[in-house]
């Protein structure tokens, strides 16, 4: 019997994810690209909001040494405020895997308060096909029961654990690159788009305060 | 500096330093014990409170319920962690393992209920095994965690092979159990290893 029926009856929850983690980034420093559009503030209001700069680190002062690894200039310093006002820094890499733009997610400088929770954490990557206009970021995750379809029906063999109730991908980057094009334009392939709308110049401005304390 | 504010960044130095998550357990179901001993109220001072329940599952004929022919299932404990952070209470929950190797007796501890602030960042974070040595007594629970740093002088000089990755936080093993246990058999006595004991009082 396996871990979530055991919590389950147990009355636990588990934390109910549909995207994919993976050890290893989707990128390497080659595959890098930086498209000016990404840059700017996405999102519906001063409460729910992602902001998106480029980390440039000759221009960069006094910057945390936790971002100090990110020095190829083409990361991008991604701040995510929730409803609930938490927000947390992801570094952000944008990509092209033939045709197709995939951006990469990676925790930065994160707190988890409980301390003895905090030692069984390990952050993943998290990587997503991307469409980049004026307007709009609109981002299609990968959809953990197709690659949980893939596994069962041994269409693949992409190194892969069972952690929890979810699947982490282990492959390094060269054989993810290889499964992701692969499949890249499979409508089974996602979960639902989400469309992060860019916010007009006025809105944004409201942000301003914070966002100066973000990029401190 | 404030002493208690010295003692606060010694702590969170200590927790951070006796870490080695791994992908797999350090079990494989023939290796579990239970010790009824285990159950009860810990006080673990500034690691907060530990409550340890067994999880004692009875096969039935119900459907509603399953039949629990695991023995990792019938040898689990539940494992609640309080700890106290600027006046709240944190809590967090663990899937608790007892296991026999080599002659040591471990605990082997895996996340099962807990809450992040930032939902986003929760997408981010896999769930990993970690684990101590343990000696259990009627009056008290003294674990031993592992010192990553010796692991990481270990890979760093050659003397072991063990899958790995390096992360912004350290090493996660990602050897698989029957490699990990190999290992534990070997260094799991070596005082370099072995961080200075965790001592909880029964409550």
């Amino acid at each position: 019997m396996k871990l979530r029926t055991v919590l389950f009856i147990m009355g636990l929850t588990l934390i109910v994810i549909s995207c994919i983690p993976s050890l290893y980034p989707l990128y390497r420093i080659s595959d890098l690209l930086i498209d000016d559009r990404l840059e700017g503030v996405f999102g519906a209001d001063d409460n729910e909001y992602w902001k998106i700069r480029r980390l440039d680190p000759e221009f960069e002062k006094n910057i945390p040494d936790a971002w100090k690894q990110y020095d190829s200039g083409y990361t991008y310093k991604l701040t995510v405020r929730e409803k609930s006002g938490a927000m947390q820094d992801f570094a952000m890499h944008l990509l092209r895997l033939r045709k197709d733009l995939y951006v990469d997610f990676f925790p930065v400088d994160y707190n988890i308060k409980h301390e003895f929770l905090a030692m069984h954490l390990v952050p993943a990557h998290i990587f997503a096909k991307a469409e980049i206009t004026d307007k709009y970021l609109v981002l299609h995750y990968f959809d953990m029961d197709w690659l949980e379809d893939l596994i069962k029906t041994n269409r693949i063999k992409i190194s892969y654990v069972e952690v929890g109730d979810r699947y982490v991908l282990t492959a390094q980057t060269e054989e993810l690159q290889k499964f992701i094009t692969k499949f890249a334009n499979d409508s089974t392939t996602f979960i639902e788009p989400d469309t992060l709308r860019r916010q007009n110049v006025e809105t944004a401005l409201t942000n301003f305060p914070i966002l100066i304390n973000a990029c401190k | 500096m404030k002493a208690r504010t010295v003692l606060i960044i010694g702590f969170l130095a200590l927790l951070a330093a006796s870490c080695i998550p791994s992908l797999f357990p350090l079990y494989t179901e023939k290796d579990l014990v239970t010790d009824d001993r285990l159950t009860g109220t810990w006080d673990a001072g500034d690691d907060g409170i530990w409550i340890i329940e067994r999880l004692d599952f009875k096969p039935n004929t119900n459907p509603l319920n399953p039949d629990w022919t695991s023995p990792a299932e019938q040898k689990s404990y539940r494992l609640k962690v309080m700890e106290q952070h600027e006046g709240d209470t944190l809590s967090a929950e663990f899937v608790m393992h007892m296991l026999v190797l080599g002659g040591r007796y471990y605990l082997n501890y895996f996340p099962s209920e807990y809450t992040l602030d930032h939902e986003f960042l929760s997408w981010f974070m896999i769930e990993a095994n970690n684990f101590s040595r343990v000696t259990v007594s009627q009056d008290s629970l003294v674990l031993n965690f592992f010192n990553p740093s010796y692991l990481r002088t270990l890979i760093d000089q050659n003397r072991i092979r063990i899958a790995h990755i390096r992360h912004d936080n350290g090493i996660l093993i990602t050897a698989p159990t029957r490699d990990l246990q190999k290992f534990m058999v070997k260094y799991g006595n070596e005082k370099d290893f072995l961080l200075s004991p965790d001592i909880l009082k029964r409550i």
